[in-house]
């Protein structure tokens, strides 16, 4: 890309550069840059960038083993000085929990053949780590698989997956994420597919305990989110001394369904909820915990489809059904059934989303072949030669009545 | 005697230039014969096989048509291998070891 018009000559403009990276070094507040300042990152390049209010970053290729995982940035020509940016996604742990001595090996290695700058928590879900240069790249690969974690998870391939801390520190999950995290990373046909990209679009998994999805897997191409059905368990006697104690506005909670299932009976002084009509908001549980529970019967719900990126923008996931808290070897299955049809039916850079929009989702339930309890299905409509239908004897009535309503009104 | 990279050999009457990653510098030279030489000086694949054959021939094909080499992605379809057998055929990967012996310059894609 040529250079940004007006930009001073070189020597002043790595000056200047300095200058605004001194800037950004004041106050009291840390500093990213006195931060990075400590590590071996080229801060030349990303303080021109800043003077020339452009991207100094193009794009570059290294050579490795791994096919995915490895991404390399190389400084415009514009670029005093040049520069060049080479990084891994690695592998994260299960809820991102990290035993100091992993921490430990991972900051060796980081110091050994990079550049001493890792990102562990950060927008990919991948823990980055920057490398030295390219010849080391390979010997990086190495010592990364000797502590336990690989490379993967870039281009078109199923991503880093993601799972919420879930029964670890969380009270509200409804199944094990971090089992299933550990299940799906185990699995060498999921591994296959996070290291080779064979597929049109990214592919995101992701597992929340609960309906209230920390993990985002409602905006995830298969999302599991730990549900129960029917209504939540209400402890009576519990929720009474809550309310005594005023750590509990009732009609507060009454006010706060969004499916408008709870009532209140101020004989019995009784909570009731309406399970066919709950929507699983977590509202009123979250607010009365001990009192409140999810129901017995858990499950596990599947949602397709959701994602920010792609060809339709933004989406939501669309349910395709319930698992049972232990089949984590049918869900493995599962998410090869949902890709088959998506890898070879989609154009490039078109997400499993688009594709469902584009086909219909129950003709895409078809086509996966998808089996699971509550699976939503066509139902079934009167045939096109029958030209009219029999009302029931209740929407009659009404029709009747609306009716004599008019004729009255009108006056015939 | 493995060939050494750059270099200028004779293959069966053909001039064979490679590059300083053994890449083919002249690959509208490429013939099966030199496919055959490439992959025993280079890659250490005494006998090709069939398999072999059908990635090479595949690769070939596909960068005379396009001028590129496939992504990874088309190559495993259009074949039916897996990585792992791609990997068991040629150990240095389909990027340095097959696209090389189909002749194909350097790869500047994904594969």
């Amino acid at each position: 890309m040529s250079a940004p018009p007006g930009l001073p000559s070189p020597d002043e403009l790595l000056k200047k550069a300095e200058e605004y990276l001194k800037e950004l070094e004041k106050g009291p507040w840390p500093s990213h840059v006195a931060e990075m300042r400590k590590t071996g990152y080229p801060l030349h390049v990303y303080g021109v960038g800043l003077v020339a209010r452009k991207s100094p970053w193009g794009p570059s290729v290294v050579k490795t083993k791994r096919l995915t995982g490895v991404l390399a940035r190389i400084a415009r020509d514009w670029v005093p000085g040049g520069g060049e940016e080479v990084h891994f996604r690695v592998f994260n742990t299960p809820g991102k929990f990290y035993p100091t001595d992993y921490l430990r090996k991972l900051i060796k290695i980081s110091r050994e053949l990079g550049i001493g700058l890792i990102e562990a928590v950060g927008q990919t879900g991948a823990i980055v780590i920057n490398v030295k240069g390219k010849d080391v790249a390979d010997k990086m690969i190495d010592a990364l698989r000797e502590i336990g974690t690989d490379v993967g998870g870039s281009g078109d391939a199923i991503r880093e997956l993601n799972a919420c801390v879930g029964p670890a520190l969380c009270e509200f999950a409804l199944y094990d994420t971090l089992h299933w995290f550990v299940e799906f990373r185990k699995d060498k046909r999921i591994h296959d597919a996070i290291t080779v990209p064979g597929l049109p679009y990214k592919f995101k998994i992701k597992f929340s305990g609960c309906p209230m999805d920390c993990a985002r897997a409602n905006r995830a191409d298969l999302g599991f989110i730990g549900v129960w059905k029917g209504a939540p368990e209400v402890d009576q006697e519990l929720l009474r001394k809550k309310i005594e104690n005023k750590e509990v506005d009732v009609h507060e909670l009454v006010a706060g369904c969004p499916a408008k299932a709870i009532t209140w009976d101020e004989t019995k002084k009784e909570l009731i909820i309406d399970g066919s009509r709950c929507k699983k908001s977590m509202n009123c549980i979250r607010k009365a915990f001990p009192a409140i529970k999810p129901g017995k019967e858990r499950r596990v719900a599947v949602v397709v489809g959701g994602g920010s990126k792609g060809r339709y923008g933004p989406k939501l996931g669309w349910f395709i059904g319930y698992l049972k808290p232990d089949e984590v070897k049918k869900a493995i299955d599962l998410t090869f059934k949902v890709i088959e049809p998506w890898d070879k039916e989609a154009p490039a850079k078109n997400r499993l989303g688009d594709y469902i929009l584009m086909e219909g989702l129950y003709k895409f339930i078809e086509k996966a072949g998808i089996d699971l309890e509550d699976t939503p299905r066509i139902i079934e409509k009167l045939p096109d030669n029958v030209p009219y239908r029999v009302l029931p004897e209740e929407e009659r009535k009404k029709y009747a009545d609306f009716a004599e309503k008019i004729k009255q009104v009108v006056k015939v | 005697m493995p060939a050494k990279c750059p270099g200028e050999y004779t293959v069966d009457g053909t001039t064979v230039v490679l590059d300083e990653e053994c890449f083919m510098q002249n690959p509208e030279a490429w013939n099966e014969k030199i496919a055959e030489w490439l992959a025993r000086e280079l890659e250490g694949i005494q006998q090709m096989t069939e398999a072999h054959w059908k990635v090479v021939k595949y690769l070939r094909e596909y960068w005379e048509t396009y001028g590129v080499c496939p992504p990874i992605k088309m190559l495993l379809k259009e074949t039916g291998f897996t990585l792992e057998q791609i990997y068991q055929l040629f150990p240095s990967g389909p990027a340095n070891g097959a696209c090389k012996v189909a002749g194909a310059p350097k790869p500047t894609g994904c594969v």
